[in-house]
């Protein structure tokens, strides 16, 4: 039986901290947000042409002609910055203006693998780190009027610094880039049989499942750097979900990378109104792939 | 006198870089009394009584405050654990919520040394600072001092905290049992002969198991859960008229481990931390009188440490395995009427081998700026290495005395030989290029006492200090493999004035600078191989103040105040900013009261709050799907301000002559004070909470002496 964390905080108060909460979950949506950014390819050499396409969404559903002011950030991360980009994208200068509107075309920075990936700025320069899959990311700012700055990084394809040339040449021929994955259609059921999207009970959870093809969690090669070798990986699988009212049951689902299931699900609770509610569900990988879909319930008597 | 003109004057440094050498695979070198001193020294355990305010002369440590392990264990807040007396000295900082770390003027706790018998222990404190990991039952005296000690000890730039072992009982069989919530632990001891005496003693925690027994099996999803358990032996060879030989093992092991499950696997986070240390030491002694002695204490030691973290699919792991020897001599005698002269030798070695995997900024170091709970960034990476110190360090220690006035000066001279295994990144299966440096640094030290008045007693005490690099910080991919010793000059100034036969007022005004501090390189482009810098200072002022009651009429307690101010600078011209740890006020009440079988004590604490970044705003990362904060001015808000209360009430049953048991229960936090420990922010970062600390706690046991 689980306890309720309060229960245990007074039981186990030699070693205990107890958090507040704070808040409604992420999952509501109260105001205008970028949800989601997708980059076609997911995965290219720097100067590459890249089209962004945005999630924008707010109350009132997803709207389509968000004015968004897209824009490169070439600012290296410092080591001392506990974040994904350096505090110098925040401010005014270190960019390249890429484009206005809900989505923009434009090739990334030519200078992407000596800024943010392993290949040295200068002589005698520390090159970037990779995240755990082995890639490097231009960050891509993103503002809309109204709504939170977004950054998103996308991932550039470079060379591979830090081998002997036989394990770069090998690790070249095995490396596929990483493609956007595809979410299927999403399905629901209430207490364990089918239910129509178009008629979910005031107050009712229902369940609903993301999923997705099996070929959309890739293999992929991989440079272990302790091994010094070339080894294989498996995408990650996550899954964000999003709504105008009601709740979620947590904010995010997902597979592991050794789990290859092809669904995740959440419990969805209806708000105690009727009226039609705004569901979005944003799939990732763990390469940075994305796909993204919306969609209507009506909740009634 | 500013600080930069005196380190320029009184500091002498010398670092010589040797040629890079070319090596195959990994393969390195092997790595006062203000009032007069008591000797507290007991042939029975947990039966001394006298108080040591000043350390022995010896030690001649005179900013040292030392307390007695019979009365340290029955004060509230102890839970019966001498070594828990810390906490309530002046000068330390009280550490963030469950860490026991060490924190004394505006030093890291990585700047400060626990030493046994002069021997450097690891970790004082078991996981989450509930027990020591040294059975109190096998201590004589706990002595903190907080910064200027003597040159007998080196390699930190804080503070030192010396712990001397007791004597063991001179005849007949001892021992005792003790259980409660936390642990249970026992110790025993024979009088083998008339020369040899052995004891033994182990503790086992069990914390763990009760909190599973009372509440979920997945209590660790919540909770850094301790699992601990230790042991000591000892055995006393009583040699000629003077002379002794002790053999000592010391053993400690900890895990910890903290598991927050999520449905979605990018946000699940695992913390588990395993850490042991074994020591062996042989102390032969020969004492004549205060003035004539021979110590010679050869040691070998192991340290493990093994982290592994994961947040999210951002990786951390952090082995470390560390062999340590040495040897501590010292001679002492009188070489004239009113002067004293004491040449000794502080050789240590150390070879470590270190594996390192996952994000740059786990586990974190001071300076970094971050909020509770915030994923690292996503960059990963990987190193092993070998690195090793060897530090020679002969010094001389002069007495002299005249009159009311004691002067002693004093020399140490560190020649640190370290050496790591790569100087660069590895690339493929090129060969490693190792790097070896040199470095002497002369730290003369100084401390003096003038008793002005029957009562009153002036004295100053200053010193220069110096830190060899930690092996973790020298690797080519996460540190640097050439960073240097750091360096620190300490100068006190204070007054001991006795206010009656058991009442006393002290006080003690100081000043540390610090340099050669390693940092982490805050520039866009750092060079190769140079993830830290030592390009760091510090500084730290205040002063503190003891009322400190000697038992009387089974009364006994004290009152410790400290008023400070401790700043770093990460780089040359950067702003200050405060130190992480910094604390400008911590008061400390401790009071004790026998009556006849029973004893009732209290403890009050007061500490300013510590240092935070504020966040003033927040970005999303697309990518990740989460929110990241955007930070105001480094350690510009503080969390609140801490204070507790905590009783303790013990009762004493004697059975028959040679037994007795005592049945103790401690309340701690016994207003329920919410101490706010930890600022944490919702998703967006526009609502901040206060994660609050412990509760209102008993901790009930009990133990039985034979």
């Amino acid at each position: 039986m689980r306890h309720s964390r309060e229960a245990v905080c007074a039981l186990a108060a030699t070693v205990a901290t107890c958090v507040p909460t704070l808040g409604p979950s992420d999952s509501l949506l109260t105001s205008t947000r970028i949800l989601a950014i997708r980059a076609d390819p997911a995965e290219a050499v720097p100067g590459t042409r890249i089209t962004w396409t945005s999630l924008v969404a707010s109350q009132a559903g997803t709207e389509g002609g968000a004015s968004i002011a897209w824009s490169f950030c070439n600012a290296p991360k410092p080591l001392t910055d506990d974040n994904v980009v350096s505090d110098a994208c925040l401010g005014s200068s270190a960019f390249v203006a890429a484009g206005v509107g809900p989505s923009t075309t434009a090739p990334t920075p030519s200078q992407g693998c000596s800024m943010f990936g392993p290949n040295a700025k200068a002589g005698g320069d520390r090159p970037s780190d990779p995240d755990s899959t082995g890639g490097y990311y231009q960050p891509v700012r993103a503002i809309l009027a109204g709504a939170d700055t977004s950054f998103f990084l996308a991932r550039i394809r470079c060379d591979l610094a830090t081998a002997d040339a036989d394990t770069a040449r090998a690790f070249a021929a095995a490396y596929q880039p990483n493609q956007n994955p595809e979410l299927l259609p999403l399905t629901e059921s209430l207490g364990g049989s089918s239910t129509p999207l178009t008629a979910v009970p005031i107050g009712e959870r229902i369940v609903l499942r993301a999923s997705w093809p099996p070929s959309a969690a890739e293999s992929f090669a991989y440079f272990d750097p302790a091994l010094q070798t070339v080894t294989t990986q498996r995408e990650s699988m996550q899954v964000a979900w999003y709504s105008s009212g009601g709740a979620f049951d947590t904010e995010s689902t997902g597979r592991a990378s050794t789990d290859e299931t092809t669904s995740t699900d959440n419990g969805w609770t209806a708000p105690n109104v009727a009226g039609t509610v705004h569901i979005w569900i944003v799939l990732r990988d763990s390469r940075g792939g994305v796909d993204f879909t919306a969609y209507d319930l009506a909740v009634g008597d | 006198m500013a600080p930069t003109r005196l380190r320029q004057l009184v500091f002498i440094t010398t670092c010589l870089a040797s040629e890079a050498r070319a090596q195959q695979g990994i393969s390195t070198v092997p790595h006062g009394s203000l009032l007069p001193g008591t000797n507290s020294s007991s042939p029975n355990p947990g039966a001394a009584e006298e108080i040591l305010v000043r350390s022995s002369p010896r030690q001649r440590d005179v900013t040292g405050i030392a307390v007695s392990t019979a009365q340290a264990s029955r004060l509230a807040g102890t839970q019966g654990d001498p070594l828990k007396v810390v906490e309530s000295l002046p000068g330390l900082g009280r550490a963030p919520f469950g860490s026991g770390a060490l924190i004394v003027w505006g030093s890291s706790p990585r700047e400060t040394r626990a030493v046994v018998d002069g021997v450097e222990i690891p970790a004082l404190f078991h996981g989450n600072a509930l027990r020591s990991t040294v059975n109190g039952d096998l201590i004589r005296q706990v002595e903190l001092t907080p910064g200027a000690y003597g040159a007998d000890q080196g390699r930190a730039l804080g503070g030192l905290l010396r712990v001397e072992t007791a004597d063991l009982p001179e005849s007949g069989v001892h021992g005792y049992a003790s259980a409660d919530t936390l642990d249970g632990s026992a110790m025993a001891t024979a009088a083998w002969s008339d020369r040899v005496r052995l004891g033994v003693a182990a503790r086992y925690g069990w914390l763990d198991a009760v909190m599973r027994a009372a509440d979920s099996p997945n209590v660790d999803e919540f909770f850094a859960v301790p699992r601990y358990s230790d042991i000591q032996g000892k055995a006393q060879i009583a040699l000629r008229r003077h002379e002794s030989l002790d053999a000592v093992f010391l053993g400690s092991q900890d895990a910890l481990s903290q598991v927050i499950a999520d449905p979605d696997p990018a946000r699940e986070r695992s913390e588990t931390t395993d850490a042991g240390y074994q020591r062996f030491y042989l102390r032969y002694r020969r004492h004549v009188d205060d003035t004539t002695s021979v110590e010679l204490v050869p040691y070998i030691g192991h340290d493990t440490h093994h982290l592994n973290a994961k947040f999210g699919p951002t990786p951390a792991v952090l082995d470390e395995s560390t062999w340590h020897w040495g040897l501590r001599a010292s001679h002492r005698s009188r070489i004239a009427e009113s002067t004293t002269l004491t040449l000794g030798l502080d050789f240590d070695g150390s070879s470590a081998d270190v594996f390192r995997s996952g994000s740059l900024l786990i586990p974190p170091r001071e300076g970094d700026v971050s909020v509770f709970g915030q994923p690292p960034g996503s960059g990963t990476n990987t190193d092993a290495w070998s690195a090793g110190v060897i530090d020679v360090a002969p010094f001389v220690v002069a007495g002299l005395h005249w009159g009311n006035l004691s002067v002693s000066p004093e020399l140490r001279v560190d020649g640190f030989l370290l050496q790591t295994s790569r100087q660069t990144p590895r690339i493929g299966q090129t060969p490693s290029v190792g790097f070896e440096q040199l470095c002497g640094e002369v730290e003369p030290r100084v401390s003096v006492r003038v008793r002005v008045a029957e009562n009153l007693t002036l004295l100053g005490a200053a010193g220069v200090y110096s830190q060899p690099p930690d092996p973790a910080d020298l690797s080519a991919v996460f540190g640097n493999p050439t960073l240097g010793p750091a360096t620190a000059n300490h100068a006190t100034l204070g007054q001991s004035l006795l206010l009656g036969p058991s009442l006393s007022l002290e006080t003690l005004a100081f000043y540390k600078w610090m340099s050669g501090l390693a940092v982490r390189d805050p520039s866009p482009a750092p060079k190769l191989a140079a993830a830290l810098v030592d390009e760091g200072v510090g500084r730290s002022y205040g002063v503190q103040f003891l009322l400190r009651e000697q038992p009387w009429h089974g009364f006994y307690g004290w009152v410790a105040y400290t008023l400070s101010r401790s700043e770093r600078q990460d780089t040359p011209g950067a702003r200050w900013r405060l130190f992480d740890y910094d604390q400008p006020q911590v008061l400390t009440v401790v009071a004790s009261k026998e009556l006849q079988s029973w004893t009732f004590g209290i403890r009050f604490r007061f500490a300013t709050g510590l240092p935070r970044t504020p966040v003033v705003g927040a970005f999303y990362d697309s990518k990740d799907d989460l929110y990241q904060p955007i930070f105001g001015l480094q350690n510009s808000v503080r969390l609140p301000d801490f204070w507790q209360l905590d009783l303790r009430i013990d009762r004493r049953f004697d059975v028959g002559n040679h037994a007795k048991i005592v049945a103790y229960l401690e309340g701690l936090n016994v207003t329920n004070h919410p101490n706010g420990e930890e600022y944490t922010y919702n998703t967006d970062y526009t609502r901040r909470g206060t994660i609050s600390g412990l509760p209102l706690f008993a901790v009930i046991g009990a133990r039985i002496d034979l």
